[in-house]
């Protein structure tokens, strides 16, 4: 056999998962075809075999990753809650008074329940339906209806429960509490800085969005009770994470058991719980195999001793690490317009990850604005599927105009990336002053 | 038509095949939804135990890890015949008389690696079971819990075959009626999907 070095073997590893995956192979078992193939080749058929063959149950029998059935539950049993007609109704409540108020209030809440369902599609539809009417009703620009639904609802994979963090920690072996931490004060700016845009256009152009006026308190407070799933959720998570009270896995399971109790007060019925169960399911094997079919290119990775050598190719570059992060930032953005999170993630972070952390930044920050970029990257042309979605339940709003519609808030995004690029502190402040 | 001018049957063995299949896969997809289930209970029995009771579920992460290889594995074949594994899918946009082909591709190569590894981690049960290897905490055997994988993966092969066989049958009759397969996604069809799933658990309420 011809004598290669393990760093050459390593990068014809690389390459091959990719021509796999281009190919058409799912991710996971490209990457255990891989990863078998390369650890049979630097360390021998038994030890290579054996490596691989314990890769699966590692992954498995794993506490850690229980979280994972959990959150994804809480998305599905979500639907049931009765939650989405009722948070876009107390959001029109309590901010339909400002310039563009109902877009504003479904920015948050579609953003809620797309952090609880954990499926930014799925509410944009929910959203379309629900939100677009109210909006076209009150004589909104249609561009910046259907927009709103399309933006708000990426806005979940920053805010608890994440699976996409979730994600992040388990293949680059960082803390879940800490990233759930961590990404609530960025997903509620991110909130924030999508209706401060809707508020200065609607008041610099009031035909874009009428105020919608004549809410009394009391009726405000009325519309609070049917929400409560989504606060509840997102806080039992965060609260859990902060004080340290739980486990990932367990605050997941009080925040899916609360989704549950009011689901069933919902009236939902035996069959609708059973395909919520099996879709978890489904969705739970799905992100399992694809991790552990991962794990076992990473083992082989990190055999061939690939990713430290290029991590020092990469230092030893003459850039500074400001510039190497930009084209880190400029690679996941296109990447994340033709794939989804979980799998760029999983292929990407084996080799990515040691390159950011050698150039010395926080891998908590890191992942952070990893989800936020791929959130960035799911709304822009080509691919935009929540954009498509939002066509698919309003044929009368054309894909072009939506498209229209969502550039602002990728404007907004971008220059949120770039100020927690500028002051990690955003990050990483509220992870030091948790337990 | 296909060009020969000949519709092809469906092959009776083939259907038979693919719903004996399709019922096994169900039932382990069923435990392992309900192992799901039980496993917010139990997450909610410890976090409630612990801080109200001062009590704890003895040998919880032991227990939990164990039997996370039920919804880790379980539904694995189950999951490929929806064709929900992730992937890529560049190929949405062509004919599906190339698709046809880069998805037997796909699964071949999945068959390939999937023989070896029921091979690997049956090596690794058998390890286990030998040595009479157990869990740090209560010593629990991980046995049963690494069986599982080479018997999830066993039934994932048989899924792989079925969808070989399918997808060859295509290839040659690309007019037929699929069977054992799972349906060809466009954006179209993708799109739909995510709305009528979404919009159906909503209209429900």
């Amino acid at each position: 056999m011809i004598e290669l070095s393990p760093l050459a073997i390593g990068g014809i590893g690389v390459a091959a998962l990719l021509t796999l995956c281009f190919a058409g192979v799912r991710f996971a078992f490209a990457g255990a075809i891989v990863g078998t193939s390369g650890l049979v080749w630097l360390i021998g058929w038994d030890a290579g075999i054996r490596t691989a063959g314990i890769a699966p149950y590692t992954a498995g029998a794993n506490y850690t990753l229980s979280v994972l059935p959990m959150f994804i539950l809480i998305g599905y049993l979500a639907y049931y809650a009765g939650i989405t007609q009722s948070a876009f109704e107390a959001a029109r409540r309590w901010f339909g008074w400002l310039p563009g108020g109902l877009a504003t209030g479904t920015v948050f809440a579609v953003a809620g329940f797309s952090a609880v369902s954990g499926a930014s599609s799925a509410a944009a539809a929910v959203f379309a339906k629900v939100a677009i009417p109210e909006m076209l009703r009150a004589k909104y620009d249609r561009r910046l209806a259907a927009g709103v639904c399309a933006a708000g609802a990426t806005l979940d994979s920053l805010i608890p429960p994440s699976t996409l963090l979730v994600v992040y920690g388990i293949i680059t072996e960082q803390s879940i509490g800490k990233l759930l931490v961590a990404g609530f004060v960025p997903g509620v700016v991110s909130a924030l800085v999508y209706s401060g845009i809707i508020t200065w256009r609607c008041w610099r152009q009031p035909e874009l969005g009428p105020r919608i006026t004549g809410f009394s308190w009391p009726q405000r407070f009325k519309s609070l009770p049917s929400t409560t799933p989504i606060f509840l959720v997102i806080l039992i998570i965060f609260l859990s994470m902060y004080f340290g009270w739980a486990t990932p896995t367990e605050a997941g399971a009080l925040g899916a058991f609360a989704v549950f109790a009011f689901a069933l007060n919902n009236g939902i019925n035996r069959r609708e719980l059973r395909q919520c169960l099996l879709d978890s399911a489904k969705l739970t094997v799905m992100i399992f195999t694809v991790i552990w079919g991962v794990l076992i290119f990473v083992r082989f990775l990190g055999f061939s001793g690939m990713p430290e050598e290029v991590s020092r190719w990469v230092t030893g570059l003459d850039l500074p690490p400001l510039a190497i992060l930009l084209a880190i930032y400029l690679l996941y953005f296109v990447l994340g317009t033709v794939l989804e999170g979980i799998g760029m993630f999983l292929l990407t972070l084996p080799v990515v990850f040691p390159v950011v952390m050698s150039l010395g930044y926080d891998p908590i920050w890191f992942g952070i604005v990893l989800v936020k970029l791929s959130g960035i990257a799911s709304l822009s042309p080509p691919v935009g599927l929540v954009v498509f979605v939002v066509n698919g339940v309003r044929p009368d709003i054309s894909v072009r105009d939506i498209f229209k519609g969502v550039w602002p808030f990728i404007f907004a995004d971008i220059i949120t990336l770039a100020v927690l690029t500028a002051f990690p502190e955003i990050v990483t402040f509220i992870v030091e002053t948790a337990d | 038509m296909p060009a020969g001018g000949h519709v092809q049957s469906p092959p009776v063995w083939l259907r038979r095949a693919d719903e004996f299949q399709s019922h096994a896969e169900d039932g382990l997809n069923l435990i392992a939804a309900l192992a799901v289930f039980f496993l917010m209970f139990v997450g909610v029995a410890q976090i409630v135990g612990r801080t109200v009771f001062d009590f704890a579920i003895y040998g919880y992460i032991d227990w939990i890890e164990q039997s996370s290889s039920l919804f880790a594995f379980l539904g694995i074949a189950y999951a490929q015949r929806l064709g929900a594994h992730i992937g890529m899918d560049l190929t949405m946009g062509w004919r599906p008389s190339i698709r046809w082909k880069v998805e037997l591709f796909g699964v071949v190569m999945a068959f390939c690696i999937i023989v070896v590894l029921i091979y690997a981690s049956f090596t690794n049960f058998l390890r286990a079971w030998s040595i009479g290897d157990s869990t740090m905490d209560i010593r629990l055997p991980t046995w049963p819990a690494k069986l599982m994988v080479p018997l999830a993966l066993s039934v994932l092969g048989v899924r792989l075959v079925l969808q070989i066989c399918g997808y060859i049958r295509m290839i040659r009759y690309p007019d037929a009626e699929p069977i054992a397969v799972p349906k060809l996604i466009t954006i179209e069809t993708q799109v739909k999907d995510e709305i009528a799933e979404a919009l159906g658990r909503e209209e429900t309420r």
